[in-house]
């Protein structure tokens, strides 16, 4: 009795470890969660008037 | 904004997570998305149980100010990054972008030692950017928040 749970306890503590790498990356515009938040403002910006010279360009894709 | 704020988590470069604690917990999401050249949009929901986003949910959670106060840290966090950054930003419904013109003038004094806070607006046909006034009602269709250079 006692060797079997010897030979159990061995296999439990075989773990195997894995190593995991996650690379951060961007998000396009395509993998917005708020893809028609994005489409609203681009359209809104598109069409602004700029009347002060204290607000830089606004520059749209 | 002098409120506190829920701790938040960065999990993707422009993506950041925080969790509401009020009558519900209701994970947020806060989106920073390029719309041109140092230029993004700044978007926030609530994180649905299927993965999908609800950004027009009025979660009644009764803890607006912090959760509001949690996406400035966000928000300042994002910008000092890019310090060149543009952010543009519109409430879900008009309620909300008046909710925010009201919190940009309470604490403009604040914002304005850091940012430069551009106001747009609907007037004569088009939408106009002007800088923020926090003395008037004007009713703001968005606005866009830059670091001072």
């Amino acid at each position: 009795m006692a060797t079997i749970r010897k030979k159990l306890t061995r296999k439990r503590l075989k773990v195997k470890t894995t190593t995991v790498f996650v690379i951060e990356k961007d998000i396009s515009p395509e993998e917005t969660l708020f893809p028609e938040k994005v489409a609203e403002a681009k359209a809104t910006l598109r069409n602004v008037k700029v009347n002060d010279p204290r607000i830089g360009p606004i520059n749209i894709d | 904004m002098t409120q506190t704020a829920y701790p938040y988590r960065k999990v993707r470069s422009k993506r950041y997570h925080f969790i509401s604690v009020g009558k519900k917990r209701i994970e947020k999401v806060v989106e920073f998305i390029a719309l041109g050249e140092n230029l993004v949009n700044l978007a926030f929901g609530d994180l649905l149980p299927n993965g999908s986003i609800d950004y027009r949910a009025n979660s009644n959670n009764g803890d607006i100010v912090k959760v509001l106060a949690t996406v400035v840290d966000i928000l300042k966090s994002f910008i000092s990054l890019d310090p060149n950054v543009k952010i543009y930003f519109r409430g879900s419904t008009p309620e909300r972008t008046k909710l925010y013109a009201r919190i940009l003038s309470t604490y403009y004094s604040v914002f304005s030692k850091d940012f430069i806070i551009t106001g747009i607006s609907w007037a004569n046909d088009q939408f106009e950017a002007a800088p923020f006034d926090p003395n008037t009602d004007w009713e703001y269709h968005s606005f866009l928040i830059e670091r001072i250079s």
